[in-house]
């Protein structure tokens, strides 16, 4: 069984839960920092002294603090509004949340609620995401048949007592300082917050948002961060595979403008390279392009999500092109193309050979790496070796170790938060405000926390995308047999919504929001699959690089198919912030963009 | 001897379009020329609507209107049931693209005949299954070496079986 913070106490400041209380801070004997503490037979005690706790005692006293339990605080937020006000809210009848609701009860703890990005890839994600895991925390599923899984893992290709050392480069440098996009620091650590609070001046807003909590790289704050030069300017980009300017919603105006900055000469960005397969969208700018292999021509141990509940490690080997069985060098299907790792190698070489002291790589090539990563795997805990790993394409665990009896075996071993402290000791690096250590709603919202709605009144449907089946994201385009299923994307619309506004399937539509009055033209589908006030859009479509029209290498015009253009591109039309333009809708919490908040209008083309 | 045909399942079918790539890839047959296809249509209002999924190649029907169509004789049908059409012989008169009532038969264009869905005969020969139901992932398309009995239950819209005996059943929503 898993423990949560349920009987955990919180300390109440300034109206809100600021931290769980600590046993120092409560007077009790003995105590600690970092021991919490829960109210048991009338009073304050170690959280890891008794064996049961109140769950709801209300606001309780101790030490002079006002203190609530972790779930005492949930039942209020979640009793903030009446079921007939969150039914307003999320559209969804009472009727249905009720039986929803005792549907999941019954299901016990084979009921599960989970998310992808639909529901929390928006401004407000991060609250959003911790209000349906918290579902699960109240279900008692977590590592139960059925219930939420944190995924079956695999095995390390790096691990103490390994057969080879793989991830320690002799004379390498460990990355230092703050990110670009300053993802996991704290606004409050800058320059610019020190000067405005030692010039008298309120430090908030930040120049641009600061994500003290976000694991991922926000993506989209790149071209924006380089273009603000924002916390400092940029010398060099090295972008591998990466199609921003496509891939990130309302990104291509500022992308542009600094790729034309060097154009002009003004060097916001003074070099870019590109490894890349195609010549996508951003790598079509790039100073040097080095061609990378497909998926077809690589070796790579595959990570895989929480949805596999068994332990396994996908393997990649190369099924085309030629391995060299001296000594691994790998030839794919074009001559230029290089494995990634290969590219890295012999830059690593090329800069010993004109430095000396640049130490040089420890391994040869691409399978030199691999291979020793893949026997590192192989071996980990009594496994097979790599001939057997090579021979099924991976190792896996067998399908009858999934399950414990009535438990999954590969299971999640912390403690579950209702409240996060990590979040409530945070500030938004805009408004200044304190985040909230609970799952909320708030309204979509803009880098100042005020709602977008009020400022796209003019602007009646909502924008989605979505991924049809038969395509990835940005690079299926360059199948033609994908292609041939359909040939291009359309705004998908209600009956409803159609015909108001004239329109039927087949009809040249523009698709136009608030911060992109010139749109996007297309063709419109009128389909009941889409809710009505809702437009949607695939997302594959819509290109304008990817050699849809002719380059030119060394003077000679190269081949291109144009049917990779078809369609339209939903991104080049959502939200750009109206804090900060040159920036798509974001959740400053976790960091993500927001891909659904875009109120637009489709307008019939004539 | 047995004759062939096909389940497909469309309670299983989720339109991913995969073995539709997968008889492209094992044939290689020319852009748009699609020797089979995935129906895909919706019905209802909103909140109401339903999609369905239809995936569709040639029935090798028991009395099969292509093979009577046919002046030049190209299409034959052989002892296990598959119906195919000799490229040495067809002549690109279309008839049988009109005689089918399933719109099995498609123009190659490349070459201006007509050709269609062979069962992957070359796979049978080597005790395979075709490339569409070896690799659809749900299980929706089933091959099967001894088909029995007639079609029974069929998608809205499906012209009568009556017509030709396809070798085809569906499993349907209920
Ligand atoms: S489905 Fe059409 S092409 Fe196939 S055998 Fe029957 S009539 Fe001929
Ligand atoms: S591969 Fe299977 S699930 Fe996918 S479209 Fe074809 S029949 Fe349907």
């Amino acid at each position: 069984m898993n423990v949560t913070d349920a009987t955990l106490l919180v300390k109440i400041e300034g109206g809100r839960p600021a931290a769980f209380l600590r046993a120092s801070e409560a007077g009790i004997v003995g105590g600690t920092n970092t021991e919490f503490v829960v109210w048991s037979g009338g009073a304050a005690v170690k959280f890891n002294t008794v064996d049961t706790a109140d769950l709801l005692p209300g606001a309780v006293t101790v030490n002079g603090i006002t203190c609530k339990t972790a779930f005492q605080l949930y039942v209020e937020r979640v009793r903030e509004k009446t079921l007939a006000e969150w039914s307003a809210i999320c559209g969804v009848p009472v009727a249905t949340i009720q039986k929803l609701g005792n549907e999941l009860a019954a299901a016990g703890r084979k009921g599960c609620v989970t998310m992808y990005r639909g529901s929390v890839q928006h401004t407000n994600g991060t609250y959003t995401g911790m209000a349906i895991l918290s579902l699960n925390t109240l279900m008692g599923n977590y590592n139960w048949k059925g219930g939420l899984s944190f995924g079956g893992g695999g095995w390390s290709t790096s691990y103490s007592g390994a057969p080879y050392s793989q991830n320690t480069v002799p004379g390498g440098v460990t990355e230092s300082g703050v990110q670009l996009t300053r993802v996991k620091s704290k606004y409050e650590i800058s320059t610019e917050y020190a000067n405005k609070v030692a010039a008298g001046q309120n430090p908030y807003p930040a120049r641009r948002p600061w994500f003290p909590l976000a694991g991922h790289y926000n993506y989209q704050e790149i071209f924006p961060s380089i273009e603000d030069e924002y916390p400092y300017p940029v010398k060099a980009l090295i972008l591998y595979w990466h199609g921003m300017p496509y891939a990130a919603p309302s990104a291509r105006a500022t992308f542009e403008r600094v790729m034309n900055a060097r154009v002009n000469g003004d060097y916001k960005l003074p070099l870019v390279v590109a490894i890349d397969i195609a010549m996508g969208e951003a790598t079509a700018w790039a100073d040097y392009v080095l061609p990378d292999t497909t998926y077809f021509e690589r070796w790579s141990v595959v990570g895989l999500t929480p949805t596999t509940i068994n332990k396994a490690s996908p393997v990649r080997q190369p099924v085309v092109g030629t391995v060299n069985p001296a000594n691994g060098d790998y030839v794919g299907v074009l001559p230029q193309a290089r494995i990634m790792e290969d590219i890295f190698i012999g830059l690593g070489n090329a800069m010993h050979a004109i430095d000396p002291s640049v130490p040089k790589p420890p391994w040869r090539n691409a399978w030199d790496y691999w291979g020793k990563a893949i026997a590192n795997l192989a071996a980990q805990s009594g496994g097979p070796g790599t001939e057997a790993v090579l021979a099924r394409g991976g190792r896996f665990e067998d399908h009858t170790e999934a399950y414990d009896g009535a438990r999954l075996r590969h299971r999640f071993g912390g403690r579950i938060y209702f409240f996060s402290e990590k979040l409530a000791t945070k500030h938004h690096p805009m408004t200044g405000e304190w985040f909230d250590g609970l799952p909320k709603y708030e309204p979509i919202c803009d880098l100042l926390g005020r709602p977008v709605a009020e400022q796209d009144q003019g602007f009646p449907l909502e924008l989605i995308s979505y991924k049809m089946s038969w395509h990835s994201q940005m690079h299926t385009c360059r199948y033609p047999w994908l292609m041939s299923i359909q040939a291009e994307n359309f705004m998908e619309m209600n009956p409803v919504d159609a015909t108001a506004r004239g329109l039927r399937t087949g009809d040249r539509a523009r698709l136009v929001s608030a911060s992109a009055p010139e749109g996007v033209e297309g063709l419109v589908r009128v389909t009941s699959t889409v809710a009505p006030g809702v437009v949607a859009v695939s997302h594959h479509f819509g290109h304008w690089e990817m050699s849809s029209r002719p380059g030119r290498v060394n003077g000679v015009q190269t081949a291109f198919d144009a049917s990779r253009r078809a369609g339209v591109n939903a991104n080049l039309v959502m939200r750009a912030d109206p804090v900060l333009p040159n920036v798509t809708l974001q959740d400053v919490v976790g960091g993500s963009s927001s891909f659904y908040d875009t109120r637009v209008e489709v307008e019939k083309v004539a | 001897m047995p004759k062939v045909g096909w389940i497909i399942d469309l309670t299983k079918c989720i339109g991913c379009h995969a073995c539709y790539v997968a008889c492209k890839a094992e044939n290689r047959t020319p852009l748009r020329t699609d020797w089979r296809t995935v129906i895909m249509r919706e019905s209802g209002t909103f909140p109401a609507v339903k999609r369905e999924f239809i995936s569709l190649s040639c029935h090798h029907c028991d009395q099969p209107a292509c093979l009577k169509s046919c002046p030049t004789g190209a299409i034959t049908k052989r002892a296990d049931g598959v119906v195919l059409i000799d490229q040495s012989k067809c002549n690109g008169c279309r008839y049988c693209t009109f005689a089918c009532p399933y719109g099995a038969p498609r123009i190659d264009t490349d070459t201006g005949k007509v050709s269609k869905c062979t069962m992957c005969v070359h796979r049978l020969d080597a005790g395979l299954i075709p490339a569409c139901a070896a690799t659809c992932l749900t299980g929706a398309i089933t091959f099967v070496p001894d088909f029995t009995g007639t079609t029974g239950a069929r998608p809205a819209d499906m012209h009568d079986p009556a017509l030709t005996k396809p070798n085809i059943k569906f499993v349907m929503p209920s």
